[in-house]
């Protein structure tokens, strides 16, 4: 009963969905009130009818209900009661629920709070949000219905896959689809504006917040992800360059470049046209990402289902909004007036070159994702497009990038002198160079590549720190006035030196690890050791442990000065499958990452890595998020007028 | 009930989409919800510029640009406020009706939710059990060509003691394959246990007219034999009976039957070898001189080798199935069932392993 009331209250959301996205549209257009009152009824209505449906399915894996095929297809009864809740969004149709859950949550929350808004802007909003949904909803009941029964029903389910029955699946999914779905908030904004035909004032207001929410989110998602790939998959490796990464890269880099084109449409009133259509794209791009996760076309983990009819779905959908969205814009966009002007050396301009940077290189990642695919459907050679590609395309882009982050904070808007700015920061790039030159002196055989990243980072964090210090009037107020101007630092400007710091901390993360990591493979015999970066492992043999629903092989390694560490390879009964679990021994300067795999002649194999700074790259990642939810929290308004030559600054109040 | 419970909630959320679209009163037009955020902007500089938040130049410039912008506000359009009943109708109706043809098409109503904790209890067990046959009286009813479903409900019915009513599928069955020996015989079987043991005239025809159809049939000439027996014809019986036995094979499941009535009707059995796939001749020697406790327990002991060994080898078809049939013999149906699922699975579309489950399935204990 509760499972059926769930498929109903599914197909109702539906329904309501198609209301919402058809009625409020046409009574905004012949300037009717009630019609255009019904998209906020509706956008909660559809929010509790998929939050019941997401309950009801909840239910079904915590209770091994088998007569559902998505339960009997993932679930197993032995399985922790962790991965049965968590096993919800394990598998397409669960985590096409989940996305929906976020997309109405999103949807009601812009009916809650979005008073501000006018009526006539919010009901298009809604009723957009709503044709998303209806896409959303249709997909899952006509292609991909969690709800399906058999009936008779087995007695026990085929089990999840365990690469997936592991915490990461608690946080990874939720945070990634928050944030793509945060983005379709932006597109609904963006399109309403289209259709429209202006931008309302507090437009900027709110897609700025929404797009820096969804922002946050996607970089927790990613950040949680890699680390998750880092420690599940037995290598160390924290990122792939692997289509389905990619799929989540590419929203977040068009994300990056909106959340940098809104302040600007916030702040100066102009590039709304430009904000307007990486709205419309950073969405296509996540809805792009679905389609190659879901499709089939790739399969890797995240691909639990390739049935080419609903890969035909996903594509007709994603050409629809895609394509009907960027018409409007043509049609459009030529009718938004421009706001105020700026010249070349500006804050804006700055912001303009960070757009067309991450624009770039959004670009190059698509092109590296999609050749392979559009060759392989053209008959051509299978591809495979690797890191050389991306170091070879991707990296160059982030240089100019990581020196115009490091400079951009430092120019005033409307008008301002790039000497200036540069002088402000020789000393920092001069000790970057520096700090470059020591670390070839100091290592033997380092490589190019991570010597430039470090040099990056130095820079870019330096030149945070000058910004910060200029903003609080160090060098004027002495630390202890500059700590009290700190405090009452506007939040904005708080999170993006935080952001942009996090920024520096992952790039040396990332120069470190893969430039200087040290591993040792092979096979050891219980007694044998191992030096690695200082470190001392004595294998003392493995033993055979029982887990909830698997029986693991544990080693057991000694390691002067840190303890023993046991990493396990997990054999699970169902579905019969191997995985390894590495023990990780975490310091701020570096990880020791060590797996034991199968018995080979007299001793075990044995993979021992040495991966310095690593922590850093995520460490970064959680202050890029934070950074993102300190300037969210940062209610002033958001005005920017030029700064005049202010000869008499103001004294702090005291 | 789940009905209602539909009902209620597509009611529900008719009720509140009403709501909006029948009450009157339109908002404040675009040009004004824009002044509004203007001045809130304005009001809010105002009071960080108090508080010492901003700089005063600052603030002044900003002020200046809000004003500004607020100049530019033009005159909005005017909204209509007038509850629309035509609409209201539409969507009120509209979305329940859509609602209810939708799920009509795709759920699965009345199907009820089957949570494993309530399934693996006797009760629960039970409810499976009659679920089973009640949906498969049911796909009978609406599909009654089906030679198969007749079989199966027969042995179903059969199982819960509804002896006339399993004869009666079996008779669907003739009427289906009209030379079916099986059938025929299966409906005097039951016919006669119905009767507790007597022959009456159904029987006796169903039991000729399968010896007519075979005459060489094995089971056809016990049942035959068995006839002459219940109707006083011991010595006829006997003779047919031995008869049997030196016709059919030393592993023939009916030997067992023939046998039985042979005892019944007090006359010498012949000796014959059993012969069972399984076990070695060795065990099953050893078996012969065990007591029926010591045999029950070394038959346990190699079912729980071979499940064991199942356990390292789950691709073992055959295994499963040896299993499957050990437990059924053994009265152990979860047991059965689980391993009649395990050989499913690996061969899902074979009739006969479809069958065994179903059949192991309707011997899940039953109170």
């Amino acid at each position: 009963m509760i499972a059926e009331l769930g498929h109903f209250a599914l197909i109702l959301a539906f329904v309501v969905a198609l209301v919402q996205g058809i009625v409020p549209m046409a009574g905004a257009a012949r300037g009717h009130g009630p019609s255009m009152k019904l998209a906020d009824t509706a956008a909660v209505l559809q929010f509790l009818l998929v939050a019941g449906a997401f309950a009801a399915l909840v239910h079904a894996y915590v209770t091994s209900d088998f007569s559902l095929v998505n339960v009997y297809g993932n679930s197993h009864s032995l399985k922790p009661m962790l991965y049965k809740v968590t096993g919800v969004w394990g598998n397409h149709e669960g985590s096409l629920l989940l996305w929906a859950l976020m997309l109405t949550l999103f949807g009601a929350m812009v009916a809650l709070f979005g008073r501000n808004l006018p009526d006539g802007f919010r009901a298009r909003a809604l009723a957009v949000q709503g044709l998303v949904g209806v896409g959303f909803l249709a997909f899952m009941i006509f292609t991909s219905n969690p709800f399906a029964r058999i009936d008779p029903a087995p007695l026990e389910g085929n089990g999840l896959n365990p690469i997936l029955q592991d915490p990461g699946l608690a946080f990874h999914p939720p945070f990634l689809y928050a944030g793509y779905v945060g983005i379709s908030i932006a597109f609904s904004f963006a399109v309403a504006a289209l259709i429209e035909g202006r931008v309302p004032p507090s437009w900027a207001r709110w897609v700025r917040p929404w797009t820096l929410a969804a922002w946050s989110a996607l970089t927790i998602g990613i950040s949680g992800g890699s680390y998750w790939a880092y420690y599940e998959l037995g290598w160390g490796g924290f990122w792939f360059w692997d289509p389905v990464e990619n799929a989540s890269l590419m929203p977040w880099l068009a994300a990056t470049a909106l959340l940098h084109s809104a302040i600007v449409v916030e702040k100066r009133d102009t590039l709304k046209s430009w904000t307007i259509l990486l709205a419309i794209l950073a969405f296509s791009l996540s809805l792009l990402g679905t389609f190659l996760v879901r499709s089939g076309v790739l399969t890797s983990v995240h691909a639990f289902a390739s049935d080419p009819t609903r890969g035909f779905f996903i594509l007709i959908f994603l050409l629809a909004v895609t394509g009907g969205a960027l018409t409007l814009y043509a049609i459009r966009a030529p009718a938004l007036k421009a706001g105020g002007l700026f010249q070349t050396v500006s804050r804006e301009s700055s912001l303009v070159l960070n757009n067309l940077l991450l624009a770039t290189a959004t670009a190059t990642v698509l092109l590296g994702t999609l050749y392979p695919l559009i060759l392989d459907v053209l008959g051509g050679a299978k591809v495979s497009v690797g890191p050389p590609y991306y170091n070879a395309t991707f990296m160059p882009i982030m240089v100019p990038l990581i020196l115009a982050l490091g400079i951009g904070p430092l120019l005033p808007w409307k008008r301002g002198s790039l000497l200036t700015a540069l002088a402000k920061v020789k000393l920092v790039a001069a000790l970057a160079v520096l700090g470059g030159i020591a670390i070839v002196l100091a290592t033997t055989d380092a490589p190019v590549l991570a010597v430039l990243g470090f040099v990056l980072a130095f820079f870019l964090g330096g030149a945070v720190l000058v910004e910060l210090a200029q903003r609080v009037q160090l060098a004027k107020l002495g630390p202890m006035g500059a700590f009290r101007r700190l405090v009452t630092l506007p939040r904005g400007a708080m999170g993006m030196s935080l952001a942009h710091f996090g920024m520096a901390v992952s790039v040396i993360g990332i120069a470190a690890a893969t430039g200087f990591s040290q591993e040792h493979l092979g096979v050891m015999k219980a007694g044998d050791t191992v030096e690695i970066a200082g470190y001392s492992l004595t294998f003392q043999g493995v033993e055979d442990v029982p887990g909830p629903n698997y029986t693991a092989t544990r080693g057991r390694f000694e390691v002067e000065g840190v303890g023993t560490l046991s990493p396990e390879t997990r054999k699970f009964r169902a579905p019969p499958m191997e995985t390894t679990e590495a023990a990780i021994h975490s310091t701020p300067i570096g990880d020791l990452y060590v797996v034991v795999g199968e018995k080979t002649g007299p001793g075990y194999a044995t993979r021992i890595y040495w991966k310095p700074f690593v922590m850093w790259i995520w460490a970064g990642g959680i202050m890029m998020a934070f950074g993102g939810l300190v300037s969210l929290s940062d209610r002033r308004l958001r005005v920017g007028a030029p700064v005049r030559r202010a000869a008499a600054q103001a004294q702090p109040a005291e | 009930m789940m009905f209602v419970a539909f009902g209620l909630l597509a009611a529900v959320v008719a009720i509140l989409l009403l709501r909006p679209l029948m009450r009157a009163g339109a908002g404040p037009d675009a040009a004004a919800a824009e002044r509004a955020v203007y001045r809130a902007q304005l009001a809010e500089l105002a009071a960080e510029a108090a508080n010492g938040q901003m700089p005063a130049a600052d603030a002044e410039n900003a002020r200046l640009e809000i004003e500004r912008r607020l100049l530019r506000v033009g005159a909005g359009r005017k909204l209509s406020g007038r509850p629309s009943l035509v609409l209201a109708f539409a969507v009120a109706l509209g979305v329940p009706a859509a609602a209810a043809l939708l799920y009509d098409e795709l759920g699965a109503p009345g199907l009820v939710d089957r949570p494993l904790a309530e399934r693996v209890t006797a009760q629960g067990q039970e409810d499976e059990t009659r679920r089973l046959v009640d949906a498969l009286e049911a796909r009978m009813k609406a599909a009654p060509d089906d030679p198969r479903g007749w079989a199966l409900l027969a042995r179903a019915r059969a199982a819960e003691g509804k002896l006339i009513e399993a004869a009666e599928a079996y008779e669907k069955v003739i009427v289906l394959i009209p030379d079916s020996v099986d059938a025929r015989l299966g409906a005097a079987e039951l016919r006669i246990a119905a009767a507790n043991g007597m022959v009456g005239p159904e029987a006796k025809a169903l039991i000729d007219q399968a010896l007519t159809l075979q005459p060489a049939n094995a089971a056809a000439r016990h049942f035959a034999a068995y006839a002459r027996f219940a109707n006083g014809d011991t010595a006829g019986a006997v003779a047919d009976w031995q008869a049997i036995l030196k016709d059919v094979a030393a592993d023939d499941p009916i030997r067992d039957a023939v046998t039985a009535g042979l005892r019944a009707a007090g006359a010498p059995v012949p000796e014959a070898a059993p012969v069972a796939p399984g076990p070695t001749a060795a065990d099953a020697a050893a078996a012969q001189a065990m007591s029926p406790d010591e045999r029950q327990s070394m038959i346990e002991g190699m079912v729980a080798r071979l499940a064991e060994r199942l356990k390292e080898q789950p691709g073992d078809l055959d295994g499963w199935l040896r299993l499957a049939r050990a437990y059924d013999v053994l009265g152990k149906a979860p047991e059965a069932v689980a391993a009649w699922e395990k050989a499913a699975a690996l061969k899902p579309d074979d009739a006969a392993i479809a069958e065994g489950l179903v059949a192991a399935r309707a011997r899940l204990p039953v109170k």
